[in-house]
This record gives structure tokens, C-alpha cells and sequence, in this order.
């Protein structure tokens, strides 16, 4: 083993892995999409034309147009946008919830611990997408609060990662030597612990974001999620659902950007991984 | 040595049981299997407030009267009746000797009990209002019965083709109590058998009906089938007969699959969005008069139902007598509803949230008026339910805007005075224009089709300047059926009357 630092092997772990670096690549070419929608999208995503209604994939609409004559490939290109908000939001709510959880309940132990795992196997026992209906069919339809649902779905997953992890970190003696050196509890779970939990954070993250696009898609393809005439993924396969034969390409274009972006987040979670875990490094 | 013999029998068997033909060459026998839209809620015909219950009713129960293709009223239980005392007196001869599938006798008595049962408050029909007008029923004799009213009311007979005139037995309502609406006996063509929620409901034949050539079936077999396109392959597979409702895209491809018939003629349906009229922004006139000069109905009728039904500027149907149709102040004129915004004090458009069935069409249909209203400044947000819940905001008045359409009803008054009347019972939008309440009124007392038609032009003209509703469209009424099917009378109240339907075995 040479001189590198932790990082700059994983790097070098991350660049080896094919895997990883079609996830990375797919992750890109997304990212690219939402940061440049405007600009890339041949046409406004919400302007309807009724003379070209169905039109199948030409060279003025690439994707064709939808059933009140949108162009596919400008709702594509900005549907991108509500499934990354989708992922980061969701994302952020079950860190924001679920990391303080996990950590209190493996660093606490005891009372705290029970009540916090009971309270998160209660959410665990219920079905992911049923919980998530139910949510936003209390808050009403609308896109924020479907993605706070997925957001509290994924909390008990977050807790529950962070606070095995906490178990087996706190037991090592650099945690028993800052402990004795006087440092607060604060001090030790944040500078100390939680540091040594970010790689399989991090993992969990990638494959929750492409599981957050799939449930966004799913609940918008319910109605309860983005609200027409926003462009998202699942609104627009749904509208597909009804003109499978007679216009394939409404739901082909959706469904392949849909299928491209959760196997980029999953290929990149698992490169991550793989450059991450210590037993596979040289 | 036991072979010959059973040979014998079996043919003997099939000679006797083959396809029994009528003179007229009808074939007796067979199950036919109905795709529905949505399962029934009740089968008690008093108590239903579903469209789709009506749909199984017409095979189970009879009444008084019903109606032919032309809207004309024909017997069914009543043979006959006369009108008198200028339409405050109506007096029917009962059809002798039909029997309950429960073997106990329809009499005169069993009527004055069905009216009475319907107008109890205790049982909180939503029949009670349709008849408001009856003052007394009273039995003249066994087989004669005289309903009188408060007043001329000239729709009553039209409203007697539908629940109101269903009878049914005393002696089952009496065995099953709150049960009877799931053990129902009537005296229609056919008898119920079971019914399985959310699966199927069968009816069998009632072998006692009292035209004793009728039905041809021997089996009816309701499957509920929500979502049109499965509803539509299962047509296509054949794994049902007949389709009720289908989605205006698949018109064209039911016409070009063989093996299926398609029968389309105009129905009594309008579509609309209803405004509130009690909450800003559509509580003022000039506001809602710009909504409906900002949506293109043309396009709507192009786009979203390929070109079938028909545009809609008023509660009247093109099946009716009653529609205005020199009446042309229906098409987009965007200048126009600019003009009617800043006259309603919002020049620079305003924000709305419409309320919607989240079914396709419907969601199509909205997307389309969101982007005409775009094109004079006004957002118009869509917040798509479950129709249980759209019907709960409808009927609490939850709502600044909500889109939802009427099945219609036989006679004109059933399609505009419980929607415009300022004491209409479906009057969500709280409307009220005591021009319009009289007119109303008076069309409903008027006997004479010609004067009738006179108010009911006025009708149009005054809802299209008050504007309460944005109507939208009147749907086709079309039904979708496997060639085998013969004998299926379309009428266009859209309901599937199976008594003269026969299979046609090959």
C-alpha cells in the first residue's frame, strides 16, 4: 500500500469499477438534463398545440406529442426536474429525521433506544408505497407532500443504518480515548462517530434516490402526487397507460428516462460501495 | 352394451334442448355477460343514487311506464292512464295478473305502498324529492290507482320511466328490513340471484313474468370493470358481451374490430364546470361570463372526444326537444372574455383551483380549458380526487370550481330545474335568479310541447348570461356489443333493456 490518502483510494477504487462509472456517467447525463431543461428543451413543456394531437415521433417532435399535443421530449427533458427534486427532498427529509434518531438511539442506548426502534418498526411494518397513499391522501394531492411521504417512509431505514452503525463505532477505543480525554457526548457522536458512518450513508442515499423517482412516479401516476399540467415522469405514463396501442410512444420515452435514471443511482450506489468497503481494497 | 342406449339418450337429449326458436326466430337460452364501469351500491331502487344501479333495475324491476327511442311514454305495469283536472289528476289501469318473483301479487294497493314507502321521511329517499308534487295516491280499485298532484307538473310520467316508477314487493321489504337492499325482488324480466361486491352480479330469468314470450335469456352477468382500456380488451376477448361506456379514443378501433358492432346516437349527458356562485372570484357574473367565452368547446369536442357528442351551452342535449339550437353565443371569442375580466374588476386574470375526477378524460379535458384560460390570464390549478370524495366537495359545496356531468334525464326539467332553480336539489353552485326560478317553474306546469319549448329557449339564453355553469360538452351515448347479440334496443337514456336481447348460437 502506498502513501494515498483514504480518499484518493477509494477514487482510485471507484475509476476501476465499470459498474460505477456507468452510474456515474447516467447520473451526469440526468443531473445535466435538470441543470440545463430550459435550454435543451426544443419546446415548452406546457404548451399545447390541438392540430398536432398524437403525433407520432418526427422530426419537429423527436418523442412525438402527447394527447393534447405537448411535446414529449420537453416534458422528458423537465420531468427530470421533479425526480430529482424528488430524490434530494426525500433524501433530505429521512437524513434530517432518521440520522439524529439513529444516532440518539445507538449512542443513548437504553430507553431512548427502544422507544426510538419501536416507534420506527411501527413505520417499517407498514408497506412502503401503502404508507406513502396514505400520507398524501391525508395532506391532499399535491408534489411536496407526496414527497415528504416518501421522505418519512425512508426515516426508519435511515435510523436504523445509522444506529447499527453507531453500535459498532462506539466500541472502538478511539471513542473510549476521546471519552476519557473529557469530550461531550456531542462532541464525541458528532467529530468522533458520525464521520466513521458516512460510507454506507452514502450508499443508502444513491439507492434511496433512484427508490424516491420509482414511488414519486408511482404516486403521481395515482394523481396523488405532481398535479397536471407539471411534467413528471409518472403523470405522463399514466396518461400513457390508455394509448399503449394506439400512441406506444407516450409511455416508451417516459418509462426509458425513468428505467436510465434509477439504474444510474443504482449502478453508482453500488460503485460507492465496492470503493468504499475495506475488504476489497489492494 | 350400454353405449347404443346413452347414444340414444344424448340425442334424444340434443334434439329436445337444441336452440329453441320463436316464430319471429329469436333463440331461447344462453347467458350474456355485461362490462360495467363501476359495481352497484344498492339494489333498492328508492334508495339508489347511482347511475350504474340503474343499468341492472331496468332488467329486475318493472314500471309504471317507460320510454320508447323518440322519448315517447310507453306501459309497462300500467296499461293504460288518463290525465284530468288539467294535470292535477292521473289515473292508471294496472296490468292484471303480474307477480313478484316472489310469487306475492302487484295490485293497486302494492302501488299506493311503493309511493308511500318513497315519500316516508324516515327512509330519506332521493326518489321523495322527484315527486314532490303528489298530494294523495288512493285506490279506486284492485287493478286502478289515482295519483293526485298539487299542481300541473307535466315532467311526472317522464319520471316514472326511471326509479320512481319501480315497484317493488311489499312482501320482501317487510321479510328483509335494511336487507332488502341486498335480497331485492321486482316483477322485471329477470330475478336476482346473487351478488358478489366488486365481481359480479347475476340475474336469471323469471319464468313467471307476466309477457310470458319474454326474455330470451336465461341469464344476466354484470362484471364491474373500472378502467376503460381493461374494460375494452376484455370486449375484445371476448370474456364479455356487451360494454357500457367506453373511451371516446377507442371508438374507432370497436368499429374496426370484427366480431363487434358499435351503435352511437346522442345521449342525455351534459358536461360542465360548475362555479361557485356564493365565493369570489365567481360570484360576480361578468367573471364567469369570461370563463365561458375563454373555453373552446369545438376543440374539446375534437381533442378529447374525437369528434363525438356534441358542444354544450346549456343543460338540453341535442337528443331534446328543448335545445335552443339557433343559439350561438357559445363559441370562443377571447376578446370578449378579456372584456368580461376587466368589467369583473380583474383585468390582469386571477387564480383558481378546479376540482376533477381523476379519470383520463377528464383530466385531458381539464388540461385543455387550463390552457385556454392561460390565454387570458387566468391560472386555472387542477386538484384531481377519487369521485366519492369529488362527490362529497360537490354536495358540502367544498369548491370554487368543480367539473362533473349529469346522465340526463328524459324530460328536459330533469336536465335544468333541479340544477338552476334556486331551490334545485342539486343547485351546488347556489344560483339564484328569481327570473329564472319562474320560468322554471312554469315550464314544468306547462303541458303544451310548443310553449314548453318557447321557455326552456329562455332557459338557455338566461343560464348562458348568468353563467353558473361552464357547460362544456353532451357525450354520445354509445354502446359496444359482440355480433352474437341481437335484438338490443338503443335508446338514449343509455339503458341496456335485455328483455328482447337473444344469443345467436352458431
Amino acid at each position: 500500500m502506498d502513501g494515498a490518502s483514504l480518499t484518493a483510494i477509494a477514487l482510485r477504487q471507484f475509476r476501476r469499477s465499470h459498474v460505477g462509472r456507468v452510474g456515474a456517467a447516467l447520473v451526469a447525463t440526468f443531473l445535466g438534463l435538470t441543470a440545463l431543461a430550459p435550454l435543451l428543451a426544443p419546446y415548452d413543456p406546457v404548451a399545447t398545440d390541438f392540430t398536432t394531437v398524437l403525433a407520432p415521433p418526427s422530426w419537429t417532435h423527436p418523442f412525438g406529442t402527447d394527447d393534447i399535443g405537448r411535446d414529449i421530449l420537453s416534458r422528458v427533458i423537465h420531468g427530470s426536474r421533479v425526480s430529482l427534486e424528488a430524490g434530494l427532498f426525500t433524501v433530505a427529509v429521512a437524513l434530517v429525521v432518521g440520522l439524529p434518531l439513529g444516532l440518539a438511539a445507538g449512542f443513548v442506548g437504553g430507553r431512548v433506544d427502544d422507544l426510538i426502534m419501536r416507534a420506527v418498526e411501527v413505520i417499517l411494518s407498514f408497506p412502503t408505497l401503502v404508507l406513502a397513499l396514505g400520507i398524501t391522501a391525508i395532506l391532499g394531492p399535491k408534489l411536496i407532500h407526496a414527497l415528504f411521504a416518501i421522505g418519512v417512509v425512508f426515516v426508519p431505514h435511515f435510523a436504523r443504518l445509522i444506529r447499527g452503525q453507531v453500535l459498532a463505532v462506539k466500541e472502538n477505543d478511539f471513542v473510549a480515548a476521546a471519552t476519557a480525554l473529557g469530550a461531550t457526548d456531542l462532541r464525541v457522536v458528532v467529530l468522533h462517530v458520525l464521520p466513521n458512518c458516512i460510507a454506507p450513508l452514502l450508499v443508502q442515499s444513491s439507492f434511496s434516490i433512484s427508490f424516491a423517482i420509482l414511488t414519486e412516479a408511482a404516486l403521481s401516476f395515482l394523481g396523488l402526487g405532481t398535479q397536471p399540467p407539471t411534467p413528471s415522469w409518472g403523470i405522463m405514463l399514466s396518461t400513457a397507460r390508455g394509448y399503449l396501442e394506439q400512441a406506444p410512444w407516450l409511455g416508451a420515452f417516459p418509462g426509458l428516462a425513468i428505467f436510465l435514471t434509477v439504474l444510474g443511482f443504482n449502478l453508482l450506489g453500488d460503485g460507492i460501495r465496492d470503493a468504499l468497503d475495506p475488504r476489497l481494497t489492494l | 352394451m350400454r353405449t347404443p342406449v346413452m347414444l340414444g339418450v344424448l340425442a334424444a337429449l340434443v334434439f329436445v334442448s337444441g336452440p329453441a326458436r320463436t316464430a319471429t326466430g329469436e333463440v331461447r337460452g344462453g347467458t350474456i355477460r355485461i362490462g360495467m364501469d363501476a359495481d352497484m351500491t344498492t339494489m333498492d331502487p328508492h334508495r339508489s343514487t347511482a347511475a350504474v344501479d340503474r343499468q341492472v333495475y331496468n332488467n329486475l324491476y318493472g314500471k309504471l311506464v317507460d320510454i320508447d327511442a323518440k322519448f315517447g311514454i310507453v306501459p309497462q305495469l300500467a296499461q293504460s292512464w288518463e290525465i284530468r283536472n288539467g294535470g292535477l289528476t292521473y289515473v292508471f289501469k294496472l296490468r292484471k295478473g303480474v307477480k313478484f318473483h316472489d310469487g306475492s301479487d302487484f295490485t293497486a294497493e302494492i302501488v299506493k305502498w311503493n309511493f308511500d314507502r318513497m315519500r316516508d321521511p324516515a327512509l330519506a329517499s332521493p326518489r321523495r324529492s322527484e315527486i314532490a308534487p303528489v298530494k294523495e295516491v288512493r285506490v279506486v280499485d284492485a287493478a286502478t290507482v289515482e295519483v293526485t298532484l298539487t299542481a300541473p307538473f307535466s315532467p311526472f310520467l317522464s319520471v316514472l320511466t326511471d326509479r320512481a316508477g319501480m315497484m317493488v314487493s311489499r312482501a320482501a321489504v317487510e321479510k328483509y328490513g335494511e336487507d332488502y337492499a341486498r335480497n331485492p325482488v321486482g316483477t322485471g324480466p329477470f330475478r336476482f340471484v346473487e351478488w358478489v361486491k366488486d365481481d359480479h352480479l347475476t340475474l336469471k330469468r323469471f319464468d313467471g313474468y307476466w309477457d310470458a314470450s319474454l326474455p330470451h335469456l336465461d341469464e344476466i352477468v354484470y362484471r364491474p370493470v373500472p378502467d376503460h382500456s381493461v374494460r375494452f380488451a376484455a370486449m375484445r376477448t371476448g370474456q364479455i358481451d356487451v360494454m357500457h361506456q367506453i373511451a371516446p379514443k377507442d371508438v374507432a378501433a370497436a368499429r374496426a374490430e370484427r366480431g363487434l358492432k358499435v351503435s352511437e346516437i346522442a345521449s342525455l349527458w351534459w358536461q360542465a364546470i360548475h362555479l361557485n356562485n356564493q365565493v369570489p372570484p365567481f360570484n360576480v357574473k361578468a367573471v364567469r361570463q369570461a370563463i365561458w367565452y375563454a373555453v373552446d368547446r369545438a376543440v374539446i369536442q375534437r381533442v378529447v372526444y374525437y369528434g363525438q357528442g356534441a358542444p354544450a351551452w346549456g343543460p338540453f342535449p341535442p337528443s331534446m326537444w328543448a335545445q335552443d339550437r339557433e343559439f350561438t353565443d357559445w363559441k370562443r371569442d377571447v376578446a370578449r372574455a378579456k372584456a368580461k375580466l376587466a368589467e369583473g374588476g380583474m383585468p390582469n386574470g386571477f387564480s383558481f383551483a378546479v376540482k376533477g375526477w381523476n379519470q383520463p378524460t377528464h383530466v385531458q379535458e381539464l388540461q385543455i380549458v387550463q390552457a385556454q384560460l392561460k390565454e387570458i390570464g387566468v391560472d386555472m390549478k387542477i386538484e384531481l380526487l377519487e369521485f366519492g370524495k369529488l362527490l362529497a366537495d360537490l354536495n358540502s359545496h367544498t369548491f370554487v370550481a368543480l367539473r362533473i356531468g349529469w346522465s340526463g334525464r328524459p324530460d328536459p326539467d330533469g336536465n335544468a330545474h333541479v340544477f338552476l332553480h334556486s331551490k334545485g336539489g342539486l343547485n351546488r353552485v347556489r344560483y339564484s335568479n328569481p327570473k329564472m326560478d319562474e320560468l322554471l317553474d312554469q315550464a314544468r306546469a306547462e303541458s303544451d310541447i310548443g310553449k314548453r319549448k318557447a321557455l326552456y329557449v329562455q332557459v338557455t339564453r338566461l343560464a348562458a348570461e348568468d353563467a353558473p355553469y361552464a357547460w362544456l360538452h353532451h357525450d354520445a351515448e354509445i354502446k359496444v356489443w359482440a355480433d352474437h347479440v341481437k335484438g338490443f334496443e338503443h335508446i338514449s337514456d343509455g339503458m341496456l333493456r335485455m328483455k328482447g336481447v337473444w344469443i345467436e348460437t352458431r
